[in-house]
């Protein structure tokens, strides 16, 4: 059967507080509250843009845009930590165009209303790897024929890693969160830190450097001893 | 081309929404063969990404300036978006079943309880189930009324028709025990009851 789409209950808690208010200047100053414990779930600013098509309300429709535009350049303000605030504020700029088309895109309840934020991060995920291609490419335009320089990990631990994820022997020796820092620290040719690129791991993951080597250097470590284990036996 | 069962980004997509279990991304990575790469570039973005959804209460707002261009242009693309999808925000026909069932999701993809809502088979629903249903159908909530109070049986307006949970011919089923009777989830079963 499929999934039923319907509000999650801090939704449905927030929108039946915001329907009790019965003056429009009440209303409006609760749709704009975006910190604190009154904050108003963005799935919440999704559906009141939606009813203002409905149901005309450019005041309150203003004031919803405003809240959520707010909300979401917040948000990539704390997870682009890395990027430059020019850089900031274009990704808010690409991610809120995508929010409001979808927005847009219909009247009704769909996955926005229930799950805004896994949304945003999926929205996210492929804007990073926007930016992570074009970092790889001003990478090797900053410096030319020196490019492998860049790509600081040994051919042996690339192997090693490309053996296991081939295998599919990942997930049996790393954790989770190891799991998801092969691709970065193995795979990709950016550097964990330089300055000469205009983007490093530090700044794509918003992971330390000392903590970034340091788990590479698990990752290897507990890659070798699996593999030599699995010889031994 | 990928469909979406074997794209490597909507598979990473799946296995995070669900927890990121490592039996799965096993799985994935042995079904994926070459994409495993691109595979686990998604994962890597997605663990980047996961903490701190809140209010993000200790990030400073952008200057006046940022903030109003900001602003400006999410507008100018939501009216764009707005203006070529115009027609999604007029007045449906809530007398059409199709209407309805398109809306399925949003009443627990119960199909005969969705029929006795689009027949009026069911005595006029609670304040919040009638704005629950225009939300879910995207139309103004006054045409939810409406199309209940159109739906009365002359002259037994307030006169009850118990059902056998089936959408009847003529009958008028209480809407308590529709949704009694519905196969939704128990949350959404008090929600609608609850006025």
């Amino acid at each position: 059967m499929a999934d039923a789409q319907y509000h999650p209950a801090h939704v449905d808690r927030a929108l039946a507080r915001i329907d009790a208010i019965d003056d429009d200047d009440g209303l409006l100053a609760a749709v704009s509250v975006i910190r604190g414990p009154d904050a108003v779930p963005p799935e919440v600013h999704v559906r009141l843009l939606r009813r203002c098509r409905v149901e005309a309300n450019r005041r309150l429709e203003g004031a919803v845009l405003r809240a959520l535009v707010k909300r979401v350049d917040r948000w990539v303000t704390r997870k682009f930590a890395g990027l430059s605030p020019a850089d900031q504020e274009e990704m808010s700029q690409e991610l809120l165009a995508h929010v409001v088309k979808a927005v847009a895109r219909t009247t009704a309840i769909d996955w926005w209303e229930c799950r805004f934020f896994f949304n945003l991060r999926k929205a996210a995920a492929s804007q990073y790897e926007k930016t992570y291609d074009e970092g790889l490419r001003s990478a090797t335009a900053d410096i030319g024929d020196q490019a492998e320089e860049l790509h600081d990990e040994g051919a042996l631990a690339k192997e090693l890693v490309e053996d296991a994820v081939r295998n599919a022997r990942l997930v049996e020796v790393l954790d989770p969160d190891e799991v998801a820092l092969v691709h970065p620290l193995f795979l990709s040719t950016l550097p964990i830190s330089s300055k000469k690129a205009k983007l490093d791991l530090v700044r794509y993951l918003g992971i330390p450097e000392g903590t970034l080597a340091e788990k590479k250097a698990t990752i290897v470590k507990k890659l070798k001893a699996a593999l030599e284990q699995e010889s031994l036996s | 081309m990928n469909t979406d069962k074997n794209d490597p980004r909507a598979m990473a997509d799946r296995i995070v929404e669900a927890g990121a279990d490592p039996d799965e991304i096993a799985a994935a990575l042995t079904q994926l063969g070459d994409q495993a790469g691109v595979f686990l570039g998604r994962l890597a973005a997605h663990s980047a990404l996961r903490e701190g959804d809140g209010d993000a209460s200790d990030v400073a707002d952008r200057d006046a300036e940022a903030s109003a261009s900001l602003l400006a242009h999410v507008q100018s693309v939501y009216e764009a978006e707005k203006a070529d999808t115009a027609a999604l925000a007029r007045p449906k026909d809530l007398s059409k079943l199709p209407t309805w069932v398109a809306a399925k999701a949003a009443f627990g993809n119960d199909v005969t309880f969705v029929i006795k809502l689009a027949g009026r088979h069911v005595t006029p629903p609670t304040g919040r189930f009638v704005r629950y249903a225009a939300d879910a159908l995207g139309v103004a909530i006054t045409q939810v009324r409406q199309h209940f109070a159109d739906g009365m049986p002359r002259g037994v307006a307030g006169a009850e028709f118990k059902s056998s949970g089936k959408p009847g011919t003529g009958g008028v089923e209480d809407f308590a025990e529709a949704v009694r009777a519905a196969s939704i989830p128990d949350e959404l079963r008090s929600r609608w009851l609850a006025e």
